[in-house]
């Protein structure tokens, strides 16, 4: 009928018809099992080298990183976050004098716009740290272990995120016509006036801070006191003394001060969580997969035989 | 010469024609149902053509009373004035109309009766069987009379022969009062099921006695009808609670009002069921509009009724992979869908949550802003569209040849609340999977080998990143028909996650007015202890879902898993077992 009508009838291709070939999984007993048990098998050796290595982190050879920590200080609070000009830092002239509205209110100060603006660079953490070793008992004179103040942010904020504004004057005569945060007592050029790959914004200490942290405890990295060479110890075991310029205060919000020293691994310092999680879900894994097959074993016999369905 | 044609309407279930003969005679001819003509015939061999009509009947012919009468010219005048005035009355047309048929159509004489074999389409009691076998309840409305339907029933496997009947027609409600016939009726039926559901009711099993219940459309009116005391509704539940226990019921001498009336009946009743109408003639239409799902069949008699569906089908037969393929897949695509949707935006949503309690509730976000867009459109929305589309979770001719499959889903089990609650929990765990492993990997400590710390964007990077292969590598367990498609979507969504983390992070995007993302993805990615967390939380996300999926299917497994188990097991086809049986009755099968 109606030879010349067109057809509605739709195309018989596999695609419109449902029939693309395809791969029809679904998960047994048979497929799981080996899983769980591979899981297990894999698992719990990682959690174990993870966990060696981890309380390994004891001995003081090799490079010894300090840090200061910091309790009950929210970095992650939501109007603390925002409150920066990221092309201010990045070198853009037009921001240095005329910083983002985030910045409120720590954008200008005395008619004059802060460089660097905004409430986390406001806050940066100023305490100097001294560390000292008692040569020995009977001579009190201390020796002074040489920190190194380079090398502690990322090496992309430090080369690429943040620069100082362009110029070929010197680096206060760039920053003329803006004035310093609130709570600093010096200007932003005079970070470290000795080094002037690290002065400005591009100061490791001031790129450390900015790198707001996750959780209201947390650590950021000082100094880092690189080791001498392979004969001696990089800290020897004996009395250390640390001096502390304390600048910078906590009572006020109960917040808590702290030094660490440590040592760090391929996976980073002292990290308890991973390798206990890794050894614990191995082990509820293989576990897992004994009872499966024992579950298994006992209604394969019962779904051998076979199923009288009409 | 044709003079008058007095039409059809489907409740006087006739139609007249009044004709000039070439030699001057006016007669007027009339056809119509034989409960319509014989009263209004005076002469002719009544009792004779009646026994013939009946014995048509129980053979499944469609009968049809032929009747004339002369009309002398006087007659004729006062008909057509009569039909005149009532033609182009401006009130109440029809019910002049119809008054002036009764007047005109009367003291016929009968001529004869014709008999019409209306064959059953192809693969109808195929169809009708593999229906009841899945658990849908199938009732015939027709116009017919009681003997056609009935044997038409047993010609399309509706009634087997074990199938006792019980009428509620209108022959014995004139014996017994309405009353006594629901209540007899009732009884019979309740006191076999008794504390058996009629639910796991498998369809072909010999012991358990099988009801089907004819009613006529008078029956059916005088239940239906209003009364002062109220009797009404309990008539009406009796009815209900009768048809609930029978396996089929025929409506025969239905009007199409009736029918539609009927499907409305049933919509409302206790469990409220989901009620599908299929016809293929205008007197089905309304029906059709009724239920939940109409169906048209687009046939000999004219596309009224496709018009007027919500999907026409050629034939009957189609209805078959319509309902039990199709009808599956859809509810599989769309329960897992919807499932799946609040899954993942709980997974997403509440590590968000859980972060306000460590960022002195300041609505700090967890992830940039670039993620949170994206989240829903680019990174987890093509995987569950192309499942939506084209999961098949068992063959498309395993389910065709097994049609109890369709139970599994039967009265909305994949969306019921508990199911849901299943899916929320899992979210939750899930979500706190992600935050609380970060939160303890990055408590405190260091994860770089070069001693720099991690900043809260890289925190939130990290949970996001979890939970993107979370969300998506859930849905591939979920999947079970993968196509070259759906590998395409699953992993290049992830890939495109990596892709575009790198990108975002990768440059000092000039329009952006934070650089905050700058280089989060690739410091992250540069940590050991980040990947093998990330490896952890994914699994350790991955497996109670894992675990529950096979100990159901180990310990409770549905039709359906069965069904799959057992087509992996076996590769020779299932031997079929025959049932010979003697038939005692005069209908052959």
């Amino acid at each position: 009928p109606g030879g010349t009508t067109k057809t509605r009838r739709p195309d018989n291709t596999a695609f419109k018809q449902q029939r693309l070939p395809a791969w029809q999984p679904f998960l047994t007993a048979g497929t799981v099992l080996p899983t769980f048990f591979i899981i297990g098998l894999i698992f719990i050796p990682i959690g174990i080298g993870i966990f060696v290595t981890s309380n390994n982190i004891r001995e003081i050879e090799g490079n010894v990183f300090m840090y200061y920590g910091l309790s009950n200080f929210y970095q992650n609070h939501r109007r603390y976050v925002k409150s920066r000009d990221d092309s201010q830092l990045n070198g853009d002239r037009s921001a240095l004098l005329n910083p983002s509205k985030e910045c409120e209110p720590y954008r200008r100060n005395e008619d004059k716009p802060i460089a660097p603006c905004g409430a986390i660079a406001n806050s940066m953490f100023n305490d100097t740290l001294e560390l000292f070793l008692v040569a020995n008992e009977s001579d009190p004179t201390l020796m002074l272990i040489p920190l190194k103040r380079r090398g502690i942010a990322w090496w992309t904020d430090k080369n690429v995120k943040f620069r100082n504004p362009p110029g070929t004057e010197s680096l206060k005569e760039r920053f003329k016509d803006t004035t310093h945060p609130v709570n600093w007592l010096k200007p932003v050029y005079e970070l470290d006036p000795e080094d002037e790959d690290n002065n400005g914004f591009i100061n490791e200490d001031f790129i450390v801070w900015m790198r707001t942290a996750a959780l209201p405890t947390f650590r950021k990295l000082y100094r880092l006191i690189e080791r001498k060479n392979d004969l001696h110890p990089t800290l020897p075991a004996g009395r250390y003394y640390l001096n502390i310029t304390y600048n910078y205060p906590v009572h006020s919000f109960d917040g808590r001060k702290r030094m660490i020293l440590s040592t760090v691994s391929w996976m980073g310092g002292k990290n308890p969580f991973l390798g206990i999680a890794y050894i614990t879900i191995g082990s509820i894994s293989f576990l897992l997969g004994v009872v499966l097959l024992v579950i298994n074993h006992k209604y394969r016999n019962s779904s051998n035989t076979a199923d009288i369905t009409i | 010469e044709l003079l008058e044609i007095l039409s059809f309407d489907s409740v006087r279930r006739r139609m007249s024609v009044i004709v000039r003969a070439a030699t001057g005679e006016i007669y007027l001819f009339c056809k119509g149902a034989d409960s319509s003509i014989f009263p209004r015939v005076t002469e002719g061999r009544v009792d004779q053509i009646r026994a013939r009509v009946e014995r048509n009947a129980v053979e499944g012919l469609r009968t049809l009373c032929v009747a004339y009468k002369s009309m002398a010219p006087e007659e004729y005048e006062a008909a057509c004035r009569l039909l005149q005035t009532a033609k182009v009355a401006l009130q109440d047309r029809e019910k002049k109309l119809a008054e002036a048929y009764e007047q005109i159509e009367r003291d016929l004489i009968l001529l004869g009766a014709t008999a019409v074999e209306d064959r059953l389409q192809e693969k109808a009691a195929d169809t009708i069987e593999a229906l009841q076998k899945a658990g849908i309840k199938v009732w015939v409305l027709t116009g017919d009379k009681m003997e056609t339907a009935a044997a038409t029933c047993y010609a399309c496997k509706l009634f087997r022969r074990n199938t006792q009947l019980l009428e509620l027609t209108t022959k014995r409600i004139e014996e017994q009062s309405l009353h006594d016939v629901l209540f007899e009726l009732s009884k019979t039926v309740l006191r076999c099921s008794g504390s058996l559901t009629r639910d796991n009711f498998s369809g072909l099993s010999a012991d358990m006695q099988d009801y089907g219940l004819i009613i006529d459309g008078a029956a059916l009116s005088l239940i239906m009808k209003p009364r002062e005391d109220g009797s009404s509704s309990n008539y009406r539940e009796l009815f209900l609670e009768i048809c609930r226990n029978c396996s089929a019921v025929l409506c025969c001498r239905m009007a199409p009002l009736q029918k539609a009336q009927i499907v409305k009946l049933i919509k409302f009743s206790k469990e409220h069921p989901i009620t599908l109408a299929i016809g293929d003639g205008a007197n089905d239409v309304s029906m059709i509009l009724e239920a939940h799902v109409g169906i048209g069949v687009i046939g000999k008699e004219g596309r009224q009724a496709a018009r007027n569906s919500d999907y026409a089908i050629p034939k009957f037969k189609h209805l078959k992979k319509m309902l039990l393929v199709h009808g599956h897949f859809y509810y599989i695509r769309i329960s897992e869908l919807v499932q799946y949707f609040f899954y993942k935006n709980v997974c997403f949503i509440f590590p968000q949550f859980l972060y306000q309690f460590f960022c002195g509730f300041s609505q700090q976000t967890l992830y940039d802003t670039a993620y949170l867009t994206l989240y829903n459109i680019s990174f987890t929305s093509l995987p569950i569209l192309l499942y939506s589309l084209m999961e098949q979770h068992v063959g498309i001719d395993v389910l065709k040849r097994d049609p109890s499959l369709y139970r599994d889903i039967a009265k909305n089990a994949l969306l019921r609340w508990r199911v849901f609650t299943y899916w929320t929990f899992l979210g939750l765990f899930d979500a706190l999977v992600f935050f609380f492993g970060a939160y303890f990997m990055f408590e405190n400590t260091v994860v770089t080998s070069g001693g720099q710390m991690f900043g809260n964007w890289t925190f939130g990077t990290l949970v996001f990143t979890v939970m993107v292969f979370t969300v998506t590598l859930k849905l591939a367990l979920d999947t079970h028909y993968w196509t070259w498609i759906n590998h395409f979507v699953i992993w290049g969504s992830l890939l495109f996650y990596i892709v575009f983390s790198l990108l975002w992070g990768g440059i000092i995007w000039p329009f952006l007015s934070y650089q905050r993302m700058y280089y989060v993805f690739l410091h992250m990615l540069s940590s050991g202890p980040a990947w093998l967390g990330i490896i952890l939380l994914i699994t350790v996300s991955l497996l109670p879902d894992v675990l529950k999926k096979v100990l159901c299917r180990q310990l409770w497994p549905t039709a359906t898993e069965r069904t799959q188990a057992r087509n992996q097991c076996l590769s020779v086809e299932q031997p079929t077992v025959f049932m010979l049986s003697q038939t005692s009755s005069g209908l052959s099968f």
